[in-house]
């Protein structure tokens, strides 16, 4: 196998919701360590195809593998433990834990081989520094603002021992600054060897981050390439702003 | 066959009786996605209060159910509130909010067991005990008259919701939050109303129960895996789903009562509950 | 290893009763203890799965039930002794759980309470209509009359009940600490995050139907013994699936001991009031607990009794 195999493989997605289409053949590769962009107007598909690749959602039609191996039809928490793993675009934190708890859970349910209490508390901990939420291990998920939220979300999909990392619009509604301390991490983790599948709606984040940009519309990728020969693509330019 | 007439026809006038008892829950679980499983111990309620009218005061269960709805309403109204500023405001439904509307059945069944005690009372209007023939078929006004009122009142609410003001925000509320602030109407307030109006069928179903047969506190239970299946094979939150569930519902209900004996009847809901929550979910005329 | 405070204390309990029924000679203690001791049992099985999973079980008086019938055919058809009765409960109790779970569980939580509201009302027209155990009428059971060790068989269901319950407690201490109870409150918090953070979901929650199931038919078993003469009414009265709803909302739903406190507290509170007072007062009064707790004091006894060591301090 060359270093160029992909790690994901998206052939021929289909996904349909009673009469509508909303993935019409998505064909997508993914290196390992690559940074992907995944971008597309609103409704264009970009969550329900994540979810057709974490395993939210059941493609009707294609197949999805990873590592050579088919997970089409794997339950969600069989691809994380194969090292898929995501964030959510509106945080979801386990409310009735800490933060460290809220990490330890992904930490334990992922691990391959049986670890003590002591490295996990570890692991945990370095993730948390990290993320830079060390600081706040002990506090309640409950308790967080909204930026620290988004951190913890990034933290929980690191803890799963990820290969690739799929983020979905981890900076909606942050201001720059915390929106270039996220960019900051996913970069940390990218650098760990970990393939990054990147959605988001600002611009700027994307292009900067991105290897490669892949761009839906109405279910279907109508580009794919490298940032500035997407800028400049014409299908891209006529799909976001209409005709 | 004329056993198979009758059984038919009893279960179809049966069933509307059943779309009476769901309706309310089809506007309180299907469109506002409140677990109300005290429904049928207000039924209960409205039963024996349908009862006492008429031991009392000498008035028809009929308009005895129709007097007691602003009652029910307001009840409605409290209940909601309580729900809302306890639960639903806090995210907490699911668990507690359960055990809340659990609560509240169980305290309606032992209030209504500790007045008028485990013995069954049932009113005897005049037509009650007649019947209209028709060929072989018989028509027992006692189910006769129920299904009426429940057709007229499944109607009624049908026409509200989908012609006034309210009854249309109460449907935004089910499916479109946006549109209901573009409408500028208060999502607690247009809930607290539509609960409202759940609680008040129960005030006319309630009063229907007794005609239909005799009542006692804990009768109730029976109700909720009928009102529930009736409910989710309904589509859960339309109208004319849940007439079409009730009556399918009621028609089974009444084979098996006469094929198999009327000590079955209970399990013939839960039956259809199970297979629709296996099978599918989305009730009959879901998408 | 070293061998944790809580078995020691399991053990200490465990032979502070039996020296109790060698010590005491009033009989009504032991009636009483033993219905404490049974909802102590029934309490921490709802928890299980209420509490640590968030999935509502209406119907643990049809496990309970089920436990109680077991027993009772088992008994007509084959005698088998108590404690092979309280396994079989178990494990037919364990497979209902894990039935009603399998088909409701991949769908929204309230449908599974809504199934076992439903399957309760269904369970008992199965055994109204089941005439070899005696169909609506009941069924009468003779308990032996010479018992190993203990004077009487009401010590002995006493002791046995003691053991059931420091057994049950011990599984929700277990689950809570370990790596499933971890799992289970994820469940609890957020289902689909759990699932993504490699949480094997459907798999654990059907663990906690199952066990919480089983544990609940355990109680019932030894119960036509108690009462000698069983009907359906009285095996699935109402009373068992409010009080092991009530217990642990009223004691503290997300620890193991919450139910625990709750039904000793609750449980002795209506053991002193059926003598004093009606038993329907006495229901009505744990009802309107039930719906005070979850709108006051939405975390229990033992929330309450948390806070209030918060402020302390300061």
């Amino acid at each position: 196998m060359t270093a160029a195999a992909p790690i994901l493989r998206v052939d021929a997605v289909v996904k349909r919701f009673g009469g509508f289409t909303a993935l019409d053949g998505i064909d997508l590769d993914v290196a390992p360590g690559e940074r992907l962009g995944l971008i597309g107007p609103n409704g264009s598909g970009k969550t329900t195809l994540i979810n057709c690749i974490s395993g939210a959602l059941i493609a009707d039609g294609g197949a999805v593998r990873f590592e050579d191996a088919d997970i089409t039809t794997l339950a969600a928490h069989q691809r994380t433990r194969s090292g898929i793993a995501r964030s959510f675009q509106i945080p979801r934190p386990f409310k009735s834990m800490t933060v460290s708890e809220n990490v330890a859970i992904p930490l334990e349910y992922t691990e391959r081989r049986a670890s003590s209490d002591r490295d996990l508390a570890d692991e945990a901990h370095e993730i948390l520094t990290l993320m830079g939420l060390d600081k706040l291990a002990a506090t309640a998920a409950g308790a967080l603002t909204q930026i620290e939220l988004r951190k913890l979300e990034l933290a929980r999909a690191m803890a799963c021992h990820p290969k690739l990392l799929i983020s979905d619009e981890a900076m909606a509604g942050l201001s720059g600054n915390e929106v270039d301390e996220i960019l900051e991490i996913l970069l940390r983790v990218n650098e760990r060897g970990v393939a990054i599948i990147m959605i988001e709606h600002i611009m700027r984040a994307v292009m900067g981050f991105s290897e490669r940009i892949a761009v839906l519309d109405a279910g279907r990728k109508i580009a794919d390439g490298a940032p500035d020969a997407i800028m400049n693509n014409p299908d891209v330019e006529r799909a976001y702003l209409g005709e | 066959m004329d056993l198979l007439m009758n059984a038919v026809v009893a279960g179809i006038l049966l069933g509307g009786f059943y779309a009476a008892v769901s309706i309310g829950l089809t506007i309180c679980f299907g469109q506002l996605d409140i677990v109300n499983i005290a429904h049928p111990a207000f039924i209960v309620l409205g039963s024996f209060c349908t009862f006492l009218l008429y031991e009392k005061l000498g008035i028809d269960p009929v308009l005895a159910g129709v007097l007691m709805t602003p009652v029910f309403f307001a009840i409605g109204m409290a209940v909601y509130s309580i729900y809302y500023a306890s639960f639903e405001k806090r995210g907490d439904e699911s668990l507690r909010g359960l055990a809340f509307f659990f609560g509240i059945m169980f305290i309606v069944e032992v209030l209504l067991i500790m007045t008028f005690g485990v013995d069954y009372r049932l009113v005897e209007t005049g037509y009650i005990g007649q019947s209209l023939n028709i060929g072989v078929v018989g028509l027992p006004y006692r189910l006769l008259v129920p299904f009426l009122v429940s057709l007229a009142m499944a109607g009624g609410i049908y026409f509200y919701l989908s012609r006034t003001f309210t009854g249309r925000a109460i449907l935004a509320v089910a499916q479109d939050r946006l549109a209901l602030q573009l409408m500028g109407a208060d999502p607690v307030r247009i809930k607290q109303i539509a609960f409202g109006i759940g609680l008040a069928t129960t005030a006319i179903a309630g009063a229907l129960l007794v005609m239909l047969g005799p009542v006692e506190p804990s009768v109730g239970r029976l109700y909720i895996g009928r009102v529930f299946a009736i409910v989710v094979l309904g589509g859960m939150s339309s109208i004319g789903g849940t007439l079409v569930a009730a009556i399918i519902l009621g028609v089974v209900e009444s084979l098996v009562a006469t094929f198999y004996g009327p000590s079955w009847a209970p399990a013939v809901a839960f039956g259809f509950l199970l297979i629709t929550l296996a099978v599918r979910p989305a009730g009959l005329f879901g998408r | 290893m070293r061998i944790s405070w809580f078995w020691i204390i399991a053990f200490a309990i465990l032979i502070a009763g039996v020296l109790v029924t060698k010590l005491v000679d009033n009989r009504f203690v032991f009636y009483a203890s033993y219905v404490i001791l049974q909802f102590v049992v029934l309490a921490t099985a709802w928890n299980i799965l209420g509490g640590f999973t968030g999935y509502v079980n209406f119907g643990s008086a049809a496990f309970f039930a089920v436990g109680a019938y077991t027993s009772i055919a088992l008994d007509k058809a084959i005698g088998l002794p108590l404690p092979v009765l309280i396994v079989v409960a178990g494990m037919i109790c364990g497979l209902i759980g894990l039935g009603a779970g399998y088909l409701t569980l991949r769908l929204r939580g309230v449908f599974f309470a809504i199934a076992t509201l439903a399957l309760a009302v269904v369970l008992e027209t199965l055994v109204t209509n089941w005439d070899y155990v005696g169909g609506a009428s009941g069924s009468i059971v003779i308990p032996p009359q010479e018992v190993f060790f203990f004077d009487d068989i009401i010590e002995a269901l006493f002791s046995l009940m003691l053991l059931l319950a420091v057994l049950a407690v011990a599984v929700a201490r277990y689950i809570s600490i370990s790596k499933i109870g971890r799992g289970l409150a994820a469940i609890r918090d957020d289902e689909t995050a759990a699932e993504c953070m490699g949480v094997p979901t459907l798999k654990l929650k059907l663990i906690s139907t199952t066990l919480s199931g089983a544990l609940m038919g355990v109680a019932g078993a030894p119960f036509p013994f108690y009462v000698t003469y069983v009907e359906p009414s009285s095996a699935f009265n109402l009373t068992y699936a409010v009080n092991s709803i009530a217990m642990p909302m009223i004691g503290g739903t997300t620890t193991w001991f919450g139910p625990v406190i709750g039904a000793l507290l609750l449980g002795t509170m209506q053991q002193w009031a059926t003598v004093t007072i009606s038993s329907e007062l006495n229901l009505l009064i744990v009802g309107v607990m039930l719906v005070v707790f979850v709108i006051v004091a939405p975390q229990g006894i033992v929330g309450l009794v948390r806070k209030l060591c918060q402020r302390g301090p300061k």
